[in-house]
């Protein structure tokens, strides 16, 4: 067994009090019910720029700027932890995600002939730039093991099927086995628990939507991600029973209760809107231990999922309050927020 | 081949484009009237448009309706009709058959 890679706290003692500091600037429970109350989305919009977003310039042209805002607002903040982490390698496993949408949309927009520059994400561990030429000139040796291997089965399968869902499936699976080796690699409770639990949760999800649709089972076996605390045979034995088997096997897990909750607004409204609102804000009370941390990576971490669920937070407000959604429906949707 | 485009706010066509079609979002009359006018001498057949864009722009669309290409459908977006769409089938059916065949029993 190779030697994990242990995280020397002392070298954290000045991200973490950066972060400590800025953390108080986060979107708290008070701010977020302004934005939620106000009578416009322009106002709603204001709210978001004096808590510091945007660049400074107080003058909107219009309130769909506000796209642009967070997606600066998403960049401003790895960048900042780019900065101050001293060991990089573990920032950027929380981009990954980012390079593998990155990947998908390369690969989407070469089989489909589209320009794609507009879709892209910054920052990913890999530039989206390097990404594109890599895989258009099916050159991939930089590529980390993982992702190559996943760029060429989907290139191997796409040629063959001409399935575009499998683009996403390949691809997402690859994203978490790749957050998982990682994370296997280091000698961190925090990060291994979490991205355990992540991939629970992910499978949770995985479980329910092809239940949905009514896929076969050797479709959900494909697609379900190794590595979670929950074996992929309870989820590929409970596929053919009803949902109450599958409750009771994960009743004394800790995702029982978020399960019953989850399915029971499943049941009544055939959406699993509630129930990836219920995962996030389970991620959410997990990441706040991380204010109980004195030195460590753990309240980058935190702060850096603080701040995604902020984002998403602002996402849905602005999109609910643009569109007339009541103040009702949207604060249904809101995640709870870290502070 | 011919296309079918969409013009409307973004939340309420952004759909469409999964459909195949191809979509414009827009934010203001000015700039719908624009897209249409850009999109027009383009090789779309079918332009669907929202009744919230389309009712500040009815000269635009009018512009077009003697041409055989695009032909211009009103759809309601995402905050309701506004019954415009339905009134300019119902004239569209009246110019082409002669009479109301459609709606005559309300």
């Amino acid at each position: 067994m190779p030697k994990l890679k242990k995280i020397d706290e002392t070298k954290y003692v000045y991200a973490v009090s950066r972060i400590r500091a800025i953390e108080k600037r986060l979107l708290d429970k008070i701010r977020l019910d302004r934005m939620v109350e106000a009578k416009s989305a322009d106002e709603s919009l204001r709210v978001l720029l004096e808590a510091g977003y945007g660049n400074g310039d107080n003058d909107l042209k219009s309130i769909f700027e506000y796209e642009n805002i967070l997606k600066e607002e998403h960049k401003k903040v790895y960048s900042l932890l780019n900065e101050l982490a001293p060991e990089q390698e573990i920032i950027n496993m929380f981009l990954l995600t980012n390079d593998y949408h990155n990947v998908k949309v390369i690969l989407k927009a070469e089989f489909s002939d589209q320009d794609e520059s507009s879709l892209l994400i910054e920052p990913g561990s890999i530039p989206a730039s390097e990404l594109k030429l890599m895989i258009k000139d099916r050159n991939m040796s930089k590529m980390p093991s993982i992702m190559r291997k996943a760029v060429e089965e989907v290139i191997d399968t796409y040629s063959r099927t001409s399935d575009p869902q499998i683009i996403d499936l390949i691809l997402d699976k690859a994203n978490y086995t790749h957050m998982k080796s990682i994370s296997a690699s280091l000698d961190n409770k925090f990060i291994n628990q979490l991205i355990v639990m992540l991939i629970d949760l992910r499978n949770i999800n995985i479980f329910l939507r092809v239940k949905n649709l009514g896929k076969s089972w050797d479709f959900l076996q494909k697609i379900l991600i190794r590595g979670g605390d929950i074996d992929t045979k309870v989820f590929i034995q409970n596929f053919d029973a009803p949902l109450e088997s599958f409750i009771e096997e994960l009743k004394f897990t800790q995702y029982g209760s978020l399960l019953e909750e989850g399915i029971d607004s499943l049941r009544s409204t055939g959406s699993l809107t509630k129930f990836e609102k219920l995962s996030d804000n389970f991620t959410t009370s997990y990441i706040k231990k991380a204010k109980y941390i004195t030195f460590g990576i753990e309240p980058l971490i935190g702060y850096l999922m603080a701040k995604e669920t902020e984002i998403k937070n602002a996402r849905i407000i602005m999109v609910g309050k643009i569109n007339n959604i009541s103040n009702d429906v949207i604060r249904e949707r809101l995640r709870e927020s870290y502070v | 081949m011919y296309k079918v485009g969409v013009i409307g706010d973004k939340d309420s066509i952004l759909g469409f484009k999964a459909l195949g079609m191809s979509v414009f979002p827009v934010t203001s009359a000015a700039e719908a009237q624009e897209t249409i006018d850009e999109i027009a001498a383009m090789q779309y057949a079918v332009i669907y448009i929202t009744e919230q864009f389309a009712k500040d722009i009815v000269s635009t669309i009018d512009k077009y309706k003697d041409h055989r290409f695009p032909a211009i459908i009103l759809i309601p977006g995402n905050q309701g009709s506004l019954g415009i769409g339905m009134m300019s089938v119902k004239k569209s059916v009246e110019r082409a058959v002669g009479a109301d065949i459609l709606f005559k029993d309300e």
